[in-house]
């Protein structure tokens, strides 16, 4: 069995070749509840009264039980990466466990997961992992039930499993079968950070041309107008955006807002699309436009980090994507804005404000030989004490964690962001508004991403008008799904 | 049974080891017939595979499913418009690469001071890893802060999109391609050109050939099997490219870089489908196995014209 695996991986390799490369997500749902539900019966942990934030060597386990392995962990080039670079010694230390973090690019290390879990030759041990991975890899992810609820590996009162956003939680919950919902089945990753999608705007550029902030989306197109000036000689775009090329992230971060808030769910639960739908097509066309007129050159494939990098050098007024990005805006080391910054919710339709989400977190591989080793890893990085050390001291945001997004370090790290305007609407956003919107599916989505992505593009070159590219991207939509057998139209 | 075929096994190795004894020569075989075994034997799985419905997260539940996934490849839109994309980058690619790395070459050919520093240099781009390249050049191609269009303005010249437009992304990708490939192009020809006896150019010089004539009558018909050689080389690069279209645009925007390679990886990697992403990779190795079959008999026949064998 297992040398037809390895020949099977050779097989593929020979012709395919090894190469390397980045995380493209997927493809759409959208549930128009504001708030999901959902911890798993079977993991459930009732949270303690006055619970606090320890330190590991206050759990009751026996953290030496597997001491002389040695671990090896897949992760890719990101701030928690860079704390547990930092603190791994720490974790060395307590267990007598070596620890061996290999970091490559996204796309390298999504092939170096598809082949070891294809081959089942265990390489990696544990794997950095993101929701549109999880669901290609659910498959070999372990369940982590069975280690939570080991008292010999875990201290559940310690560990805190409730002390997660409920919405983190029911992300990284599932049954393994595409198009059935999150929530139900096994965890099979635990995060280590999160996000949700809010307005971050130059308030100094804001108060000085007298710039209202806007709470619809056609005030942030109107707003964008009026902020694309030449500022003391610099050129200042009014808005910037996620590029458009795969159309997996607009729709994460904005997409599925603006379609949610007029009450058209662009993806249904029948995997039926609606892109072209009367009452979105002008919000579409202004979003697109906006960027096009009003957003800096190249918008259109811009990825997270231009998007960071094109309000953290004073180039851009506004944007609304990524929270976590103010940890980068508001670093005098690494931005041009620190202090001249503010924040508030994304804006809202008639139906309502509604943001999707991204995590990042560690799920173990099934073909670990040290799985017991594994799980004291995972155990021990997704604490509420080492998420509290990596937010506070390496700026890995979010925090998944409600006990360490209160800690009084983190609080003390972001008091000044916006004036205080980051947390409070961070806070709002994950209360009330922020869930998983796509719908559970795993290998359609980097097409869906790069076929929708394509005739949004074709637009926005001005080749084809809204309404085509639009339509055209819906017939592609439930083509992919029609082929994938998700579609029950 | 068993002892009969034990036997008849024990026969065959001592014939053929009585043959060995004969012919010492035989022996280099073995090496031959173990390296075609490790070549040979994924490629066949390869081709076996792509008849099934492997699933990468699934291997242990692969089924016979025929030519399925052969006939949705050529019914699937992504296939032309992928064929169309490998193709147009190989002919783009190989079309800018010669007579630029030509070009490269006789000037490096001549008597100049500093030659020596600049032949050094040439070799930089080879050492980069392609990946590197892409990346690097990715940032200058920035349309907003990249070096590129900070010299276009200064320039006064119109800012380009570069890799973030449909209509220049492709031509992008092959700029980037002719820069980390060049100086391969350039040091093979320039070596070629000095195998050529100044001698001949003397002669033709005396007969009153002119600069052009000399290049048309002599440089080109004595240099065309290193032409063709190099062709060879940089059509089995340009046509398995990845690295440097993955690491530069993704296969973006859209699908306009969208290679047959990067289908293929799409399919098997990120969609775990190998059973489907395979038929792509084996009919990019067959296209590959013909463009570079007939340079070779190109190839052939002009060492023949020109003597060399």
């Amino acid at each position: 069995m297992h040398n037809r695996s390895m020949f099977k991986s050779l097989a593929v390799l020979l012709v395919l070749g090894v190469l390397a490369g980045c995380g493209a997500p997927a493809a759409p749902t959208a549930t128009p509840k504001p708030q999901p539900t959902a911890v798993p019966q079977a993991t459930a942990v009732p949270q303690a009264t006055g619970w606090t934030i320890r330190p590991p060597a206050e759990a009751k386990i026996n953290w030496r039980q597997e001491a002389g392995k040695t671990l090896t962990i897949a992760m890719t080039p990101h701030p928690y990466t860079n704390a547990l670079d930092a603190m791994k010694s720490e974790f060395e230390e307590l267990t007598g466990i070596k620890v061996n973090i290999v970091t490559n690019p996204d796309t390298a290390t999504q092939t170096k997961i598809t082949n070891d879990l294809a081959s089942g030759t265990g390489e990696f041990d544990v794997f950095f992992s993101g929701h549109t991975w999880d669901w290609n890899y659910w498959p070999h992810f372990v369940a982590y039930e069975e280690y939570l609820n080991d008292p010999t590996l875990t201290d559940l009162e310690w560990y805190n499993l409730e002390d997660y956003y409920p919405q983190m939680l029911e992300s990284v919950t599932w049954d393994g079968v595409e198009g059935h919902k999150l929530g139900t089945g096994k965890i099979k990753n635990l995060p280590v950070t999160m996000e949700t999608y809010i307005l971050a705007y130059r308030k100094d550029l804001f108060d000085k041309y007298g710039v209202k902030v806007p709470t619809t989306w056609q005030e942030v197109f109107d707003a964008a107008e009026k902020l694309t000036v030449v500022d003391n000689g610099v050129q200042v775009y009014g808005f910037t955006s996620t590029g458009i090329a795969s159309a997996y992230r607009i729709f994460m971060t904005n997409f599925h807002n603006i379609y949610l808030g007029q009450g058209v769910n662009p993806v249904d639960e029948n995997f039926d699309s609606h892109f072209d739908d009367p009452k979105v097509v002008p919000l579409i066309k202004g979003y697109l436009d906006t960027m096009k007129n009003y957003g800096p050159p190249g918008v259109n494939t811009n990825n997270w980090n231009a998007v960071v990098s094109g309000i953290a050098t004073g180039q851009v007024a506004m944007v609304i994507d990524g929270d976590f990005a103010a940890a980068t805006y508001e670093n005098p080391e690494a931005s041009q804005v620190a202090g001249k910054m503010a924040y508030a919710p994304a804006p809202a339709g008639p139906n309502g404000r509604f943001s999707g989400t991204w995590y990042w977190g560690l799920a173990m591989n099934e073909f670990s030989k040290n799985k017991k080793a594994a799980w004291l890893f995972v155990e021990w990085a997704t604490s509420a004490h080492t998420l509290r050390e990596a937010a506070a001291v390496q700026r890995s945001f979010d925090p998944p964690r409600e006990s360490v997004m209160n800690s009084p370090e983190v609080a003390a790290l972001v008091k000044d962001w916006g004036d205080g305007s980051w947390m409070t609407t961070v806070k709002e956003a994950l209360a009330n508004y922020t869930a998983m919107r796509f719908q559970t599916q795993g290998q359609v989505t980097g097409d869906w991403s790069k076929q929708v992505g394509g005739f949004l593009t074709q637009y926005f070159e001005g080749k084809i008008t809204i309404e085509g590219a639009l339509k055209s991207a819906t017939d592609a939509s439930n083509k992919i799904y029609d082929d994938k057998g998700l579609r029950k139209p | 049974m068993m002892f009969e075929a034990s036997t008849s096994v024990k026969e065959h190795v001592s014939d053929w080891v009585l043959y060995a004894r004969k012919n010492p020569m035989a022996m280099w075989l073995i090496p031959s017939f173990l390296v075609a075994c490790i070549v040979l034997a994924p490629f066949a799985y390869s081709v076996y595979y792509s008849f099934t419905n492997y699933h990468a997260m699934h291997p242990d539940q692969v089924k016979w499913v025929g030519l399925v996934n052969w006939i949705k490849m050529f019914q699937h839109p992504n296939f032309w418009q992928a064929l169309n994309v490998t193709i147009r980058f190989w002919l783009m690619g190989l079309a800018l690469a010669i007579p630029l790395g030509l070009g490269a070459a006789m000037l490096l050919n001549q008597e100049f001071q500093g030659r020596k520093v600049v032949r050094a240099l040439l070799i930089v781009p080879i050492m980069i890893p392609n990946v590197v390249a892409a990346l690097t050049w990715n940032i200058m191609m920035q349309p907003l802060g990249g070096v590129l269009n900070f010299f276009l303005i200064k320039l006064h010249l119109p800012i380009q999109r570069w890799l973030t437009s449909t209509d220049t992304a492709l031509n992008s990708v092959v700029i980037i391609d002719l820069w980390w490939s060049i100086a391969f192009v350039a040091l093979v020809l320039m070596a070629a050109l000095q195998s050529v006896s100044d001698e001949i150019y003397d002669s033709a010089k005396v007969d009153g050939a002119n600069g052009l004539q000399r290049f048309l009558y002599i440089t080109l018909p004595l240099l065309t099997p290193h032409l063709i050689l190099v062709a060879i080389y940089r059509s089995i690069d340009l046509l398995k490219v990845f690295g440097i279209i993955y690491m530069a645009t993704e296969g973006g925007p859209g699908r306009t870089t969208t290679t047959l390679h990067i289908e293929a990886y799409d399919r098997a990697f990120r969609q775990m489908l190998m059973g489907e992403g395979l038929p792509y990779a084996l009919l990019l190795t067959a296209v590959l196995v013909i463009i570079v079959g007939f340079l070779e008999w190109l190839w052939g026949r002009s060492r023949h014209f020109v003597g060399a064998e």
